[in-house]
């Protein structure tokens, strides 16, 4: 089951995403409810965390496959993937003006970059 | 790019920037808690622990004064699994919620902190969203029945209004939707 807090609002409050398995879903705050995803992993491995880059354009997934992904979040194609031997990642977050992202992994690092998208 | 490195060697379990974007926190293994408050010196983290069972959710309070550390109910349950600890002082409050907290979000004000938390009575689960005084974290200050019968988080959307959120089926997010029924839970935020 997926932690509570694997949630996150999209910065214009008109959608919410969220992890499952190895997917991503996104609903709108009004309007139809579906149930297909917007993206899916490219491997078995399940997605663990999420988050929106303040200007909504992107969204950052933490993954057990020891990556994280940047989706475009017009198009849900994956316009990054990172990689820093760290394990499984388990944590991602944008700093509030989003210049800056952090992700943590198992092994107690957290790697810090600039966000260049 | 820079890694910064624990020495705990443990989970990182949740990650938050501070408002100003120069300090970051991450929890980090059992209670642990991982401050870099000057993010870009190169000096290590401070290593905390904060009094929690577990520390799985992390928000700083607007101002940046704050940073609230919570034990979601999937990990443990019991009283007063959520705390903020005041950044100049290292000073912790410990709040009383009494359920199995879901998650929270400070308020825009910074003044105080909502809570979702889910309580069962005779097998049935009930949540309800509380609302907390920084300054008085003995009992809340309202509270009021949430619709959703699964883990719920609130978001705020605006210096006023709070949605909440919970997962349907396990296969995705419905904000402020029953199991079979979807309604509005867009709330405005008593006091504010």
């Amino acid at each position: 089951m997926i932690p509570p807090d694997h949630v996150a609002l999209s910065p214009d409050a008109t959608r919410f995403a969220s992890v499952s398995s190895t997917f991503i879903h996104v609903q709108p705050l009004s309007g139809p409810f579906s149930d297909k995803p917007v993206a899916r992993n490219d491997n078995k491995k399940h997605f663990v965390d999420l988050a929106y880059h303040p200007s909504g354009k992107y969204l950052a997934a933490a993954s057990n496959d020891e990556t994280v992904k940047i989706f475009d979040t017009t198009t849900w194609e994956t316009v990054r993937t990172f990689t820093w031997q760290m394990g499984k990642m388990r944590a991602v977050c944008f700093s509030p003006d989003g210049t800056l992202a952090a992700a943590g992994g198992e092994k107690g690092q957290v790697v810090v970059w600039d966000v260049d998208l | 790019m820079i890694v910064l490195k624990s020495l705990a060697r443990a989970w990182i379990k949740k990650l938050a920037f501070a408002p100003s974007g120069t300090a970051l926190a991450a929890a980090a293994g059992g209670n642990g808690l991982l401050l870099w408050s000057e993010l870009l010196n190169g000096k290590k983290a401070e290593a905390l622990k904060l009094p929690l069972r577990e520390v799985n959710q992390l928000a700083y309070t607007p101002d940046g004064e704050s940073l609230f550390g919570m034990s979601s109910y999937y990990f443990v349950s019991g009283k007063g699994q959520l705390c903020a600890l005041k950044l100049a002082t290292r000073e912790v409050t410990q709040f009383s919620v009494n359920g199995r907290e879901a998650g929270f979000a400070p308020t825009p004000d910074s003044s105080r902190v909502i809570v979702c938390e889910g309580r069962s009575n005779s097998g049935i689960a009930t949540m309800r969203n509380t609302c907390w005084s920084l300054h008085k974290p003995d009992a809340p200050m309202w509270e009021i029945a949430d619709i959703l019968s699964f883990m719920v988080r609130p978001f705020f959307v605006n210096d006023e209004h709070y949605l909440t959120m919970g997962l349907h089926g396990g296969k995705g997010c419905v904000c402020g939707c029953a199991p079979q029924k979807r309604v509005n839970s867009c709330r405005k935020c008593p006091g504010s």
